[in-house]
């Protein structure tokens, strides 16, 4: 199963992670030939402004917010906006990506539902990726948004646990979408394109409805429902 | 006659070393390309999927 890619087609794969504010604006700037991010919102905007072309669902999972186990909040059973009101009403901390990635997006659509202002002491801005950011919650006692398949991967690592899920504004879709050769004429855009039909094929579906860690799926195909 | 053997043997040379560096040329210019660059989300990297899909071991 690992690097079927690259077997299949023998063609070497350079993987820059970052958030996907940041992987959008390397493609931005023709720094990679292909990204998966998941950020609605600054996705369409990098179509809109022609800087990629031909994207397509590739998977989804959903955002869950964790925090102490005796949550303090009271977040429980509430909508997403309604938790982080309670989070932000009396101010438990909470601590953010602060990053423009597509969580830190996420997070900061769910204030603005919440129409909260988030300031203060209370929230806490790591700029740092997303397990170091579920270290520092766990650190400080503080409640986090995360998706899904990272809090599963680091589960064993803090005691955090998931306090509000379900909403549907917690939905976390993924895109693939290649760099615009029209904008780049130096991409890589005839792999790019080989990248995309094999993740989205059966094949690659396949891979991803299987990638689990525990017996848990962390990330759910997405590409053909 | 000596000079036409001669002639076809020194063309004939030339021809193989110049499809040599062709194809050498060639060879180098197709394993540059065969690299794609993905820039793509911590999450993909932190759960560690991305390395299934497409890093060899």
């Amino acid at each position: 199963m690992c690097g079927l890619f690259k077997e299949k087609f023998n063609i070497k794969v350079d993987v820059i992670a970052v958030g996907s504010g940041k992987a959008l604006e390397l493609g931005e700037n023709g720094d990679a030939d292909i990204v998966i991010v998941h950020s609605p919102v600054a996705e369409n905007a990098f179509i809109d402004y022609g800087f990629g072309v031909n994207r397509l669902s590739v998977m989804y999972n959903d955002f869950v917010i964790v925090g102490p186990a005796d949550d303090p909040a009271g977040i429980k059973g509430e909508t997403a906006p309604d938790a982080f009101k309670k989070i932000a009403d009396k101010k438990y901390p909470f601590t953010s990506r602060g990053d423009i990635s597509g969580t830190h997006k996420k997070e900061e659509e769910i204030w603005a539902s919440a129409g909260i202002k988030h300031q203060g002491e209370w929230y806490i801005q790591t700029t740092e990726g997303m397990g170091r950011t579920l270290q520092i919650a766990q650190e400080k006692k503080a409640y986090s948004l995360v998706d899904r398949g990272t809090y599963i991967a680091n589960q064993d690592k803090v005691d955090l646990v998931i306090l509000n899920e379900g909403d549907s504004r917690l939905n976390n879709p993924y895109s693939v979408i290649a760099v615009n050769p029209a904008r780049h004429p130096d991409v890589n855009y005839i792999y790019a394109m080989a990248f995309i039909g094999w993740i989205t094929s059966p094949e690659g579906q396949k891979i991803i409805g299987e990638f689990n860690k525990d017996g848990k799926a962390l990330f759910n195909p997405g590409s053909h429902k | 006659m000596r000079y036409l053997i001669l002639s076809a043997v020194v063309l004939f040379g030339l021809l193989s070393i110049s499809e040599r560096s062709f194809a050498e040329e060639k060879d180098k210019t197709s394993v540059a390309n065969k690299t794609l660059k993905l820039a793509t989300t911590t999450s993909v990297e932190n759960t560690r999927l991305i390395y299934d899909l497409v890093r060899p071991f």
